[in-house]
């Protein structure tokens, strides 16, 4: 009987470890551009991947408010570490994006698109925290009323090879936003490491294609088992939770909670949280032109509520102090983003916590204010 | 209840990030620092297809400088020139300011919530506007003044700072004539004014409303609005039936910089027309 | 009423008849801020009519992108909320302590009831309003007129 060359569509396999230089190969065969886990300063950052030997094997993190140190391991685990400052949203969400150069002839104008920047992505090591993150954000940039052309597109050529964690950071909090440990849905191959194979479940064709000649055999009930435990000790691990059945309404109970005085005293206004958080997306443009004003440019570039004129109005500015915009950030993350996309815009990763200089951690943020605010 | 939203106008034509050419066609100076551009889209098939409803709102471009988000203020039954009266602001408004008729600027749109159509029909409308603020509300004033009888009393409350800062002055005699009461005052007169003196909301006390029947409609500085909304309030109209025009910070008119954000609300995709039920829990909340 | 009631100057309750004074004083709460302490919001409800005992309030407004603007300021003996009696009911600007401030307190609501029950007290209290208002109309009025500006 011949055996299958490739699994089926929701069937899960197990490999060898090294049998994913050859998923890398296969992917590479089919014109994705491979991106993901690296070492960089001492992090692990999102980077360009060529052979498995890229990946930061045997290298764990140590995640706190205001602290992040990479640690050597010594069990021969692949990925066991958790998101670094780096997610995602800079290949859906390019940092700068061109968004059309304009010539001046006389009194004509000739205006002109770039060519599109989207390549052909596979991203590779995507948590179910950011997978998620992705999710969120296709809410707002490929919704019924407007789609964002690199962003549609982009989206619509990648591969996702997520990771199941098998380490929670003490920043991490995905089992009370429900989005995680484990990847459920969106992806192509979702891996989840057991202490001598790669477990992989697939989830679409593509991701059935990429196991083609890797050596793949379906898992059994045991290599399962020996999964679900990964994630129920990953889960087991997290030592931050945030409450959520009672937002939004908590936070717009309690706009002028003192709690946000509190905060404010703490935080620089950097906007570190921003550009870390998987799922904010503000932008805004840059106009360049030329010395003689007949060529002009547009580029569109991420931005943050926390940027002093971000809510410029002629006279002034509308949040002038940091409280009122520590406030528009935490009340748009986790309570009118739910009035907007039908979600909570936060998905748990604790990039905010870890990378605050401060160590602001919006858990205990939101928790002080249920304590003693209006309910 | 909702306004009408314009999202699906969006969708109609090419990305509403890209703008479309318009020729200047006129620059009419209005008040001191202010001034009314007249503007006709370059590409034939556009300008055909282009409609706006009153209260919505263009991006309009100037290469190299940025972009500004300005009403029309022009009468929507007549699309094939568009007017937006500009204040001289900012940096885009002042460069916009050295343009003349025959140059070019760069407009999206149209885009955001119009002034309640379908729902002011038989209503009296009580139009309350400070300052630049009646630019927006003009388009309403033509739109009612061409179906006069589908609308009860229309009743304008206009104000500003001095004498010199009104708009469109020239134009009330004919409203008055198609039925429009106009009441005009200035905060601060000088030698030669006779009308009357005081802050836009103080003329309410010099009207009779029938409060089951009319629907406010503000635009002006927030401070102005608030006031007018306490004046509305005090004559027990209903608070769904008080519309307010807002402003906030606009990148993108699509609902996708982040920067209008009030609360859950993209003043340029739920506004910048918006009902006050709607709008209470954070309108005129400090720096939210 | 007690001695420590009458220790406070106060235009308005010296405006009263005893009789009234008494009234009024009986349905008062007392109340303490903090420095820097805000006593109600603009557009909260206006749940009390306040007479400052002792201390000093600020009255501001909020303008948008410009900040708060303070543009009155109450102190002892004075009266301020009278939009509890007054409908909507709608605080039109933010009082806040500017010192250690004690007010006396009256529930609006429980004000109006009282009056219309008994006239007498009714219109005494309306006409020591009505000369507390139309004192605070007469200072706008000349805040209006800018004296001090050139043009």
């Amino acid at each position: 009987m011949a055996a299958a060359e490739i699994p089926r569509v929701t069937a899960s396999v197990v490999l060898p470890k090294t049998a994913l230089q050859k998923i890398f190969e296969n992917l590479q065969k089919a014109g994705f551009q491979l991106v993901g886990p690296a070492l960089r300063d001492e992090a692990v950052v999102i980077g360009e991947l060529d052979t498995v030997d890229d990946l930061p094997r045997g290298f764990g993190d140590e995640q706190k408010p205001g602290s992040y140190r990479l640690r050597q391991r010594n069990d021969g685990n692949w990925f066991a570490y958790t998101p670094g400052a780096h997610s995602w949203k800079q290949f859906l969400l390019p940092p700068r994006l061109a968004l059309y150069s304009v010539k001046k002839d006389g009194k004509t104008w000739h205006l002109q698109r770039p060519k599109s920047t989207a390549l052909h992505y596979a991203f590779i090591g995507v948590r179910a925290c950011d997978l998620n993150a992705i999710f969120v954000q296709d809410r707002i940039f490929i919704s019924e009323t407007y789609r964002d052309p690199h962003y549609t597109r982009q989206r619509e050529q990648m591969f996702v090879l997520a990771v199941n964690c098998s380490t929670a950071s003490s920043s991490c909090f995905c089992a009370s936003m429900k989005t995680g440990p484990k990847a459920t849905s969106g992806f192509d191959l979702a891996l989840t490491e057991l202490p001598d194979a790669f477990l992989l479940e697939v989830g679409s064709e593509v991701g059935s294609e990429a196991l083609r000649s890797t050596g793949w055999q379906l898992a059994t009930a045991f290599d399962l088992g020996r999964a679900a435990q990964v994630l129920q000790s990953t889960q087991r691990q997290m030592q931050r939770s945030m409450r959520t059945d009672d937002l939004p309404q908590l936070l717009y109970r309690n706009l002028e909670h003192p709690r946000w005085d509190q905060v404010a005293a703490r935080c620089l206004s950097c906007a570190n949280c921003t550009l870390v958080c998987p799922t904010c997306f503000c932008t805004t443009v840059e106009d360049t032109s030329d010395l003689l004003g007949a060529a002009a440019g547009r580029t569109r570039v991420w931005d943050s509520c926390y940027v002093s004129d971000f809510s410029h109005v002629h006279g002034g500015n509308q949040r002038p102090t940091t409280r009122s915009r520590y406030r528009q950030w935490l009340t748009h993350k986790l309570a009118s983003w739910m009035d907007q996309f039908g979600v909570l815009g936060c998905v748990g990763c604790g990039r905010c916590i870890t990378w605050c200089p401060v160590g602001i951690d919006l858990t205990e943020e939101v928790a002080a204010i249920r304590e003693t605010g209006a309910r | 209840m909702s306004t009408t939203p314009m999202e699906q106008d969006i969708h109609a034509r090419h990305d509403p990030m890209v703008p479309s050419s318009a020729t200047i066609r006129a620059i009419r100076p209005e008040a001191y620092g202010i001034s009314t551009f007249t503007l006709a889209l370059d590409d034939a098939a556009a300008a055909k297809k282009y409609a706006f409803q009153p209260g919505q709102f263009n991006m309009l471009y100037l290469p190299g400088f940025g972009e500004v988000a300005i009403s029309m203020s022009s009468d929507p039954a007549q699309p094939e020139t568009i007017e937006h009266t500009i204040r001289y602001a900012g940096s885009v408004t002042r460069a916009m300011g050295r343009l003349k008729p025959g140059d070019i600027l760069g407009v999206r749109g149209p885009f955001g919530t119009a002034w309640p159509a379908k729902q002011a029909e038989g209503k009296d409308l009580l139009i309350v506007t400070g300052g630049i603020g009646l630019a927006p509300l003009r388009p309403m004033i033509l739109a009612v003044l061409r179906q006069r009888a589908a609308f009860g009393r229309v009743v304008l409350l206009y104000g500003a700072r001095t004498p010199q800062d009104l708009l469109y002055t020239s134009q009330f005699p004919e409203w008055q004539k198609q039925g429009v009461e106009v009441h005009v005052t200035v905060d601060r007169a000088d030698e030669h004014w006779r009308g009357q003196v005081g802050v836009v909301p103080m003329l309410f006390y010099r009207i009779n409303i029938n409060h089951s029947k009319a629907l406010v409609l503000t635009c002006g500085p927030e401070v102005m609005m608030r006031f007018v909304i306490y004046e509305a309030l005090a004559r027990r109209v209903p608070k769904e039936s008080i519309f307010v025009s807002m402003e906030r910070n606009m990148k993108c008119g699509v609902g996708l910089c982040g920067h209008c954000q009030l609360g859950p609300h993209f003043i340029c995709k739920q506004g910048p027309v918006l009902n006050y039920t709607t709008l209470e829990p954070f309108f005129g909340r400090e720096d939210f | 009423m007690t001695p420590e009631d009458e220790v406070f100057r106060s235009d308005f309750l010296s405006g009263l008849t005893d009789r009234a004074r008494e009234k009024f004083l009986s349905l008062a709460e007392t109340f303490h801020f903090r420095a820097g302490e805000v006593i109600f919001r603009q557009d909260d409800v206006a749940r009390y009519l306040y007479l400052i005992k002792k201390g000093d309030v600020a009255i501001e407004i909020h303008i948008p992108a410009r900040g708060t603007r303070r543009i009155d300021t109450v102190g002892q003996g004075e009266i301020f909320s009278w939009s509890a009696v007054v409908f909507p009911h709608i605080e039109t600007a933010t009082a806040r302590a500017l010192e250690d401030t004690e007010v006396l307190g009256v529930r609006g609501d429980a004000l109006v009831l009282s009056c219309k029950k008994d006239c007498p007290f009714c219109s005494d209290i309306y006409r020591a309003l009505v000369g507390t208002v139309s004192s605070r109309l007469r200072a706008t009025r000349l805040q209006v007129l800018d004296i001090y500006d050139n043009s």
